[in-house]
């Protein structure tokens, strides 16, 4: 009889039944995951909460544009370093990964993705790097192109790339399709309705993406294994036209999808279900922050501890502290590094 | 005119300069010492009161009074306990900055070969950013705030010499950077760099004045002559700097310093 000899996880009573929902049944990883294996991160803000995790754990997590040193943990941040295992900023979408990746390999750089602010200069594909910008566009494509030399070295070494899906929603360059992970005008740049278009990718543009993505990463490693993640943090905002919580479902709807389904025909690529863990319907609000918007620190410790387990994998002692929080710091004050973070400034002015 | 010192290591230099031909009129009176400076210090008043077990037997064994009275001064000058160019070296050695002449090297990297260039490129506000959070976090900083809770007097800031130009043969602890940062041509950028980072930090202070250091020292764009290096005297006068020390300045070098220093407290005074 079907479901006659499912395991307990398999039913929503059951799960129900014990204090923790079953969270050590969760995840059953698709390939093994070694101490000392070589761990790259990237994605959206969401991520960044994982890496400290993932430092203080037995994974060699790869940094190839680090902090230079002696340079102080806040300023790190605020300059991009040590968020990611590069510095790209957040990677929201699978169409932002897809275009790094193959600037990467083109070794292409656009100064028509160069943004102005005050006279100074900004990278529009990462333009949350650079607070206070640079001189020159020639000065923003020197550092980008040294920049996407780093990025094909990280992708070339890594035997692990954690991404996190972020969002659908993307401001698009109609000319030159560059997808900016921040919309003109917001950090820099100067809106433009005739050439800056909004995008909500469906489940197939996202698929199409990320694959095109993971099969240019192996061109330099054919043995790159992938973890996909979503992250739970809701949208700060919609362009759709609809309401932020149908957008914010659909958002993350297609990229749970696209995540579930690449892993099925991927045997290299595995999605670790942190977006269940946060947003699952067992846990209500209690694992966000009161504008249920940012995660708590003891739920990323969650997600990590169900990791860990999951990979067999040593959890590393973070004095129960959010990972992102700094010395000094009140967790309602550490907050990821998030350019979408900056349109709620926009709320309550339509 | 009494000036109040504050300073470690390298206030010697400045201190044995007004032992040996001060300006008549002037007189110090010194809080110093050796390593970060005269960091634990307590406020009574206008006075700042040594409290630190080590620093009051340091000013014992030197006969230097245990606090510095700023109502008795005329201005405050603080020697070294910021910002230098080893720290700014150690910042900079992976990296370069858009201008320098590193630059130009890693560009050529970049278009001759596929893999990273040798440097990763830094902003120039990255790199000041950081030498910012630095200078918040060492002792001049916190006697900056201090000396601001009793006092408005003029604070004049002399930087810590550079490092002799022997230490480009130099195989001691931190001179490796000073080497590298040289032999990629970079020494003169890397020293206007720490300038415009001491100038801003200066800066946002009212009445606290960064003086220049003396230029006819300056060799290779980033350290000093080692004429104004070698023989130089320890803190407490018991002594030469070991032979091979490379960051003390001498009695000549201060006398250049003194010089600079008394032209700026005249024009800061007469304002």
């Amino acid at each position: 009889m079907p479901y006659a000899n499912l395991p307990p996880k398999a039913f929503w009573k059951s799960c129900r039944e014990t204090a923790d929902f079953r969270m050590a049944d969760l995840h059953d990883p698709a390939f093994p995951l070694p101490a000392g294996t070589k761990v790259a991160t990237a994605g959206s803000c969401f991520a960044q909460n994982v890496r400290p995790w993932l430092e203080a754990s037995e994974l060699q997590v790869m940094d190839v544009e680090p902090a230079p040193p002696g340079m102080t943990p806040d300023v790190a941040r605020r300059f991009g370093y040590g968020l990611f295992s590069a510095r790209y900023g957040n990677i929201y979408t699978a169409r932002q990964l897809r275009l790094m990746i193959e600037d990467c390999m083109d070794d292409r750089t656009d100064a028509n993705a160069v943004w102005d602010r005050d006279g100074r200069r900004y990278d529009a594909l990462r333009p949350g790097v650079e607070p206070e910008g640079l001189a020159s566009v020639e000065e923003v494509l020197f550092h980008r192109r040294a920049h996407l030399r780093q990025v094909r070295r990280l992708f070339r070494r890594s035997q692990v790339i954690v991404f996190t899906l972020g969002l659908t929603e993307a401001w698009v360059d109609a000319t030159s399709g560059h997808a900016y992970p921040s919309p003109p005008g917001i950090i820099a740049g100067r809106f433009d309705p005739a050439r800056h278009q909004f995008v909500n990718f469906g489940f197939s543009d996202v698929k199409a993406d990320l694959k095109a993505a993971i099969d240019l990463m192996r061109v330099d490693n054919p043995d790159l294994k992938v973890i996909l993640t979503v992250s739970p943090v809701p949208l700060t905002a919609t362009a759709s036209g609809g309401h932020v919580l149908s957008a914010t479902t659909y958002s993350k709807s297609v990229l749970r999808a696209v995540a579930g389904e690449i892993a099925a025909e991927d045997t290299g690529v595995d999605y670790f279900p942190a977006y269940e863990i946060i947003a699952g319907t067992p846990f209500g609000a209690d694992r966000y922050k009161s504008n249920l918007r940012d995660v708590t620190a003891s739920a990323v410790a969650e997600v990590m501890k169900v990791f860990f387990a999951a990979y067999g994998l040593t959890l590393p002692e973070m004095s129960g502290a959010a990972p992102a929080i700094l010395p000094g710091q009140d967790e309602d004050d550490a907050i990821a590094i998030c350019e979408d973070a900056l349109l709620d400034a926009f709320a309550g002015r339509g | 005119m009494r000036i109040g010192l504050l300073g470690n290591s390298h206030a010697g230099m400045l201190i044995q300069a007004v032992e040996s031909a001060a300006p008549e009129g002037l007189e110090l009176s010194c809080l110093v010492q050796t390593g970060p400076g005269p960091d634990r210090l307590r406020r009574e008043g206008t006075r700042l009161v040594a409290e630190d077990p080590d620093l009051i037997r340091f000013l014992d064994r030197a006969g230097l009074a245990r606090e510095l009275d700023l109502a008795a001064c005329d201005t405050v000058v603080m020697v070294g306990m910021t910002l230098a160019i080893r720290f700014a070296a150690l910042l900079m050695r992976p990296h370069t900055i858009a201008g320098w002449p590193s630059a130009e090297t890693v560009s050529a990297q970049l278009d001759a070969r596929r893999r990273p260039a040798d440097l990763t490129p830094i902003s120039r506000p990255a790199a000041l950013a950081a030498l910012a959070a630095r200078a918040e976090d060492m002792a001049l900083h916190r006697l900056i705030a201090l000396v601001r809770e009793a006092s408005d007097l003029p604070i004049l800031i002399v930087p810590q010499p550079h490092p002799s130009a022997d230490a480009l043969d130099s195989t001691g602890e931190g001179t490796a950077s000073l080497q590298h940062l040289h032999s990629r041509g970079d020494g003169p950028a890397l020293a206007q760099l720490l300038d415009e980072a001491l100038t801003r930090y200066a800066g946002q202070f009212d009445r606290v004045h960064l003086v220049p250091r003396p230029l006819d020292t300056i060799r290779d764009g980033f350290l000093t002559d080692a004429a104004f290096m070698r023989g130089s005297q320890r803190l407490l006068g018991d002594g030469e700097h070991v032979a091979h020390d490379v960051f003390h300045a001498n009695a000549e070098y201060g006398r250049q310093q003194l010089s600079l220093l008394t032209g700026e407290m005249t024009k800061v005074l007469s304002r």
